[in-house]
């Protein structure tokens, strides 16, 4: 299909709207309403264009202006200027946008007064400003002057939606994405315009926001009117330094942006990845980073006369190395957390070839190998997915999304020369859903709300659904059976169970006869990655479960005794907090957080995604890299691998991954062999954990409390008096 | 009153003696809203014509009738029910719009609290052509009357066998549900009134998918306007060539014209397409009671026409009062009295289609009813200043053609033809902030 | 006792109308506001909770749907609800005045409700009776239309009296037996009368 925009020609695929046509040759036309994700509406008017098309005669050939060969169809022009994002570009078709055409110009810069018309343009106190499609498009578009003369539209400008989201009314220009986002990505009927006309204005009756997906709407408002309230007054757009990296909180692997101001991380925004997280993120993943920057651990403590004191590097490699004096360096167990990087468990397993140590291990784990072949666009384009044994609001959030979406069509957005399509037209407002595709069998969970088939059952394994022995699960393993491309989810629940024997059997029983793919919820953000290193206990070593019981520990990042478990020997803690394992230990070593790492993650597809390292103020700490490089100096050993780049050319070697070239978006590459273990122990997958909200000791509730106990206390501002202290000279 | 034969010339006037009304022949008769009268009266002849002759049949009718929409679109009918798939499995829907809001227009309350059975039957024949099973009746929630006489009415019909399974023994089921609304103009806008219907806020969907692919509930649907089925009973009843011989050479047909403001006998008259205004206002309503200075020609949208003689010379059809620069619309034709100020009378349209903005677009929620309305009641209050008409004529080029639906539009309709008929009222309100035609006392005993 | 409970019939027979999909549920959301508003002259806010139960949606968007139209109220109204229209046609007819003389006689303003419980006020867009005009309308029960001074005085103090007159169904042209449009007295229109009549009055 060849449309020309502006006099440039372009091939396009059947379908495109016109605004993709206008972008893909590389023109430009304002929008406010449409996103790449949501259905075309056409409310705000500013795609506006000019647009024609030829028209054919009776006989089909096309009716022709010019002499001769000079001739060409003649185009039928619209007498109006369209919408762009709700108008499907169609062969032959030509448009105009304001770079060409007077009447879009003056169209766009009437339709940018009437939008401005009641907005307060309070930009200097906006957390938006310099980050405003609005304010952007307006100093592109606009007139530059409004001939408005009466008072603007007034409405709660400090409504909070949730503790997360705050609403400014008085903003608002009635895109109404936020409202569609509700009803068609998480399916909640949340929030909706009340009134109607010019009175028209954004509100909730729920008492709050639904908390899992609802953060999404400050990233998708186009102005100020919905802002993140974690972030809130924390920078100017321009002051933070954007780092694009994949959130760690849970094996999905979203593709995020790290907001950090003075060395403080003060805003998680979701960044587009069409086959991860499309453009959402969880809530946990948008608000939960606070921790990154409250009470951070700068230094390494050494234990001095029963008390943990603060100290350098070398002291503690010191200390380390009394600590351990005498002891056989394969006594030391070396744990770490499965959200770690493949760099640094590559490391730990070289370091553990050196020291000789059978105990190594990463928590959380599942105790077998299972076949996970799908993928979260093959979950999204299914055509009956069951999801067994999983609560996937704590265990992989964006999975549940998926689900959704592929509830409503499993329609993934075309793209094109600038990206994603902005207006995908076989989206439709509220669209139908098909409940009946999906079944869940389990705890009763938030998707099991949406499912067609439910069955509620608290012990969930494989056969639950292989010998279905109620009515919902045979259900279940029909829509299996019946499906052309069926997905089965298998979660926390069940992969505690699994084992290398009768459940690997029974799950390719199941998948050779429904030819289902499968999706296991892997652990932890990165045991599906870290599960090709050898990093799980070796024959006669001790597992995370018997950290109790080891002479010596080295634990990354995971805290035993908040679990209930007291490890007896030496124990070195690398960590990011003062945890309660790191108040019991005998050395602390301050640990980055995943924000500040450069490194590569392998997501629940097998996808491995970038790190990227944000700039946050984290004293002297070190990711587990470097610090395990400093372990092997106290243990007396040379390590080859001390940073990023060794760990990453042993990854080659050992894996046949260079990481180093990976895609922004992360690619999926096998990764070869597996290592699996026992693990002695249940996980059970939580997302929200205490550290990640907000604290009555973090700035924003300090600086509260310190202003309410000023205006208690009748303070007043300090004025120069009558008389000024100090003489006259 | 049967006419078999194709007049050979067409009937343009009600004063023709071959006219005779007949969609409203029976309102204000007593008991005319009664099955019994109705059967009386020949009611349901048509539909059981309409099952003789087979449901394509109906449609070549309705064709060849050349009815078109009575809503305010014009629409031609047949055409639009021949647009419905045919053996497409999917339920279809028809839906009665009965959404009258058009300030001016007050023909369908009369039918649907007076003659029911004409628009129910009317239903049945466009359900039986188009395959629909189920007709909803959406009449607006403030026709409290009228909406107890429909449901009487299909109630009596249901009773009767005429509405349910295997309707008068033709093997074709249908029902019909009334539906009130609840105030909102923007009903009457098709695919608002679908929203409605589902229980939603009456924002006006995309288009296309067009309600006949993709309408009520997503499926095939159509819908007609209360004088349109009504009409779609008579075309069944006296037969295609008999309408055909009403009305000018595009427009056909009889037509309800209403007729308000200061006339000695405001109402609903039935009269051919293609009277003249002059044979509306005097012979029919009796003539003015006041110096009029303009003519609302087709409810409050349609733009004001100058009353003067071309006005009253021009045949009241789609084709005439489009080429005078308006639109025939419903029918509804307003005299604004020249003692009146047009600026004030303006801003009394303008603050109706601000009022019934649905907020849904940028140049209606805002142009319109933000902006606009506030500009014309500045002028009204007294605090116009020299360059506002010039805003207002430049606003309404930022908003006309540029909204979502037809609303903007249609309030433009007033606006810029009150401009361009009385730019010496709007100058003078703007430039002295005093209006050349002061308010007065109109509240009056009769 | 929710609104609805001891009302199963009605509820059933309203969900009867629609499809039995989500989507037909979803129909019955303004039958079921017309209900209770119909009882109870607004509704409350457990009610659109519980409408909201009954429709498979949340309050926002039975709040969302009431308030995008013009007759639900979630304020209480009057015994007597009085809906004065004021578009252009009645107001050519003097309903402004009208309104006036309602909101000073009956000494309340819209959102109010007169001391005495009795009367609310509100002024609405045109309710189709313009051949009639002015009109007004007493919540859902009828028109009273051609509402002179003297009229609405009588209908005043009928309401003052509770007893509200019979709403007027007023037909200002019909047709007789021999198929001639007539007004409601009788007197014949139309060709009834004559030739074409000569323009008066002059043009504009």
């Amino acid at each position: 299909m060849k449309v020309t925009i502006d006099g440039v020609q372009v091939e396009l695929p059947a379908g495109t709207s016109a605004i993709d046509a206008v972008f893909h040759a590389g023109q430009d036309v304002p929008f406010f309403c449409a996103h790449s994700y949501l259905s075309p509406v056409g409310a705000c008017r500013m795609c506006l264009i000019e647009s024609g098309s030829p028209r054919k005669n009776p006989d089909g050939s096309f009716v022709m202006e010019g002499e001769g060969d000079a001739a060409t169809p003649k185009i039928f022009w619209f007498p109006k200027p369209m919408a762009s994002c709700t108008m499907q570009a169609t062969e032959g078709m030509h448009i105009r946008t304001a770079a060409t055409s007077d009447v879009v110009a003056k169209a766009q810069a009437g339709m940018m007064e009437f939008t401005l018309l009641n907005h307060p343009l309070d930009c200097p106190t906006c957390d938006k400003g310099g980050a405003c499609e609005l304010q952007d498009r307006a100093f592109e578009y606009g007139y530059g002057a409004s001939r408005f003369g009466f008072d603007r539209r007034h409405a709660d400008k400090h409504y909070p939606l949730s503790d997360f989201v705050i609403l400014d009314q008085e903003r608002c220009i009635h895109c109404k994405r936020c409202v569609r986002y509700f009803e068609e990505v998480p399916g909640q009927e949340v929030l909706d315009f009340i009134e109607r006309g010019g009175h028209t204005f954004i509100d909730t009756e729920e008492g709050g926001l639904p908390t899992g997906f609802q953060g999404n709407i400050t990233d998708i408002c186009p102005v100020g009117a919905l802002l993140d309230n974690v972030a809130r007054f924390r920078g100017r757009n321009w002051e933070y330094d954007h780092t694009p990296t994949t959130c760690t909180l849970c094996p999905a692997g979203c593709s995020i942006t790290a907001d950090a101001r003075n060395g403080r991380l003060e805003r998680v925004v979701a960044r587009e990845n069409r086959d991860v997280n499309e453009a959402w993120i969880c809530d946990a993943g948008r608000f939960g980073h606070v921790f990154a920057s409250e009470a951070r651990l700068t230094k390494p403590l050494i234990r001095v006369n029963g008390e943990l004191v603060e100290t350098g590097w070398d002291e503690a490699i010191a200390a380390i190395r009394a600590g351990l004096g005498g002891m056989n360096t394969a006594d030391l167990a070396l744990f770490l957390h499965a959200d770690s990087t493949l760099e640094e468990g590559a490391a730990l397993e070289a370091l553990a070839a050196l020291t000789g140590t059978n105990s190594v291990d990463h928590w959380p784990r599942y105790p077998a190998e299972v076949l996970s072949n799908a993928t979260l666009n093959d979950i999204a384009t299914a055509d009956a997915v069951v999801v067994l044994g999983a609560d996937l609001g704590a265990e992989a959030p964006i999975v549940e999304l998926r689900v959704l979406e592929m509830l409503r069509g499993g329609i993934l957005p075309p793209e094109y020369a600038h990206g994603t399509a902005i207006a995908d037209l076989r989206l439709v407002e509220r669209p139908a859903r098909k409940p009946e595709k999906l079944a869940v069998i389990g705890s009763a969970s938030r998707l099991s709300g949406n499912a067609g088939t439910f069955v509620e059952a608290a012990n969930v394994d494989l056969l639950t659904l292989i010998r279905p022995d109620s009515e919902g699960a045979r259900a279940a393993l029909n829509l299996l059976n019946s499906a052309k491309n069926p997905v089965l989810i298998l979660g926390a629940d069940v992969l505690n169970g699994a084992s290398a024997g009768a459940f690997a059997t029974q799950l390719s029983d199941l998948v050779s006869r429904t030819g289902a793919k499968v999706m296991a919820i892997p652990a932890a953000a990165n045991s599906r990655g870290l599960a090709h290193l050898n990093l799980v206990p070796r024959s006669g070593g001790q597992g995370y479960a018997a950290v109790n019981h080891t002479r010596a520990a080295f634990i990354s990042r995971l805290d035993p005794v908040a679990t209930g478990q007291r490890p007896s020997g030496f124990t070195i803690v690398h960590d990011t907090h003062l945890t309660a394992t790191a108040q019991a230990a005998d050395v602390v070593l301050p640990a980055v957080t995943n924000y500040e790492k450069r490194g590569t993650t392998v997501n629940v597809e097998g996808r491995l995604l970038p790190l990227q390292q944000a700039a946050l103020n984290a004293g002297e700490a070190a990711d587990l890299t470097r610090t395990l490089a400093a372990l092997a100096e106290a243990l007396g050993l040379r390590t080859r691998i001390r940073g990023l780049k060794s760990a990453q050319a042993l990854l080659q070697t050992r894996l046949g991954v260079d990481v180093t070239d990976l895609p922004e978006a992360g690619a999926i590459r096998p990764l070869g062999p597996v290592y699996t273990a026992p693990t002695g122990q249940v996980h059970r997958p939580q997302l929200w954990t205490e550290r990640m909200t907000l604290k009555p000791d973090s700035w924003k509730a300090t600086w509260v409390d310190r202003i309410e106990s000023l205006v208690e206390n009748k303070w007043e501002l300090p004025m120069a008096g009558s008389s000024l202290a100090g003489g006259d000279d | 009153m049967t006419a078999t034969l194709t007049p050979p010339k067409p009937i343009t006037s009600g004063k023709d003696p071959r006219f005779a009304p007949t969609l409203y022949a029976h309102v204000g008769q007593d008991q005319s809203w009664t099955l019994a009268y109705y059967r009386q009266h020949g009611g349901y002849q048509a539909v059981t014509r309409a099952f003789a002759i087979g449901n394509d049949a109906v449609i070549d009718e309705v064709k060849k009738s050349g009815l078109r929409g009575r809503g305010g679109a014009g629409f031609a009918t047949g055409l639009k029910w021949s647009f419905m798939p045919l053996n497409d499995g999917k339920p279809h829907y028809i839906i009665c719009n009965a959404d009258e809001s058009e300030p001016g227009s007050f023909k369908d309350r009369y039918l649907l609290s007076e003659d029911p059975h004409q628009l129910i039957e009317g239903m049945i024949i466009a359900a039986f052509a188009m395959r629909a099973s189920v007709g909803y009746i959406y009449i607006r929630g403030e026709y409290v009357h009228a909406a107890e006489r429909i449901w009487a009415a299909i109630h009596e019909a249901r009773d009767a066998g005429l509405l349910g399974q295997n309707i008068l023994g033709s093997g074709f089921d249908f029902q019909i549900h009334l539906h009130r609304g609840a105030g909102a103009y923007i009903c009457g806008e098709e695919t608002a009134l679908m929203n409605s219907l589902e229980g939603l806020r009456a924002n006006p969907r995309l288009k296309p998918p067009f309600p006949a692919a993709a309408g009520l509930y997503g499926l095939p649907t159509t819908i007609n306007n209360v004088e349109t089925f009504c009409a779609a009973t008579q075309i069944l009843k006296f037969g295609p060539d008999w309408h055909a011989g009403m009305g000018t050479e595009k427009s056909k047909g009889m037509k309800l014209f209403q007729i308000s403001g200061p006339v000695a006998r405001p109402g609903v008259y039935e009269l051919p397409l293609g009277t003249t205004f002059r044979e509306l206002i005097f012979d029919w309503a009796g003539g003015p009671l006041e110096e009029i200075k303009a003519v609302i020609p087709g409810g409050s949208s349609c733009p004001m026409l100058p009353y003067d003689d071309k006005t009253l010379d021009t045949p009241m059809d789609y084709e005439a009062i489009a080429a005078a620069g308006s639109m025939l619309g419903t029918g509804g034709v307003t005299l604004i009295p020249k003692a009146d100020c047009i600026v004030n009378a303006t801003w009394n349209m303008v603050r109706f289609y601000a009022h019934e903005s649905c907020g849904k677009c940028t140049p209606c929620r805002e142009g319109i009813s933000s902006w606009m309305v506030r500009m014309y009641e500045k002028q009204v209050r007294g605090h116009g200043q020299p360059g506002d008409v010039q805003l207002i004529l430049d606003m309404s080029e930022n908003i006309g053609g540029r909204s979502f639906c037809a609303l903007a539009d249609a309030c433009l309709g007033p606006v810029l033809s009150s401009i361009k008929l009385f730019r010496e009222e709007y100058d003078a309100l703007a430039n002295t902030q005093t209006p050349l035609y002061g308010p007065r006392k109109r509240w009056k005993e009769a | 006792m929710t609104y609805f409970a001891d009302k199963q019939p009605l509820v059933a027979d309203i969900f009867s109308r629609y499809p039995g999909s989500p989507q037909g549920r979803r129909s019955a959301l303004m039958p079921l506001l017309r209900e209770v508003q119909n009882a109870h002259g607004y509704v409350s806010e457990p009610q659109m909770t519980e409408i909201a139960a009954l429709c498979g949606t949340t309050a926002t968007e039975v709040r969302s749907v009431m308030s995008f139209y013009s007759t639900y109220h979630t304020v209480p109204t009057g015994k007597y609800h009085l809906q004065v229209c004021s578009t252009l046609m009645c107001s050519l007819a003097g309903s402004d005045e009208l309104w006036d003389h309602l909101v000073e006689t009956l000494d309340v303003q819209p959102g109010e409700v007169s001391p005495d419980g009795r009367f609310s006020v509100q002024k609405v867009e045109c309710l189709g009776s313009c051949g009639t005009a002015p009109m007004m309308q007493i919540a859902d029960e009828g028109y009273y239309e051609n509402v002179t001074p003297s009229k609405c005085a009588r209908i005043l103090a009928a309401l003052h009296a509770d007893a509200p007159p019979t709403p007027d169904n007023l037909v200002p042209v019909t047709v007789n037996a021999e198929g001639r449009q007539t007004l409601a007295n009788g007197e014949m229109v139309g060709a009834s009368i004559g030739g074409l009549s000569p323009l008066t009055g002059g043009t504009a």
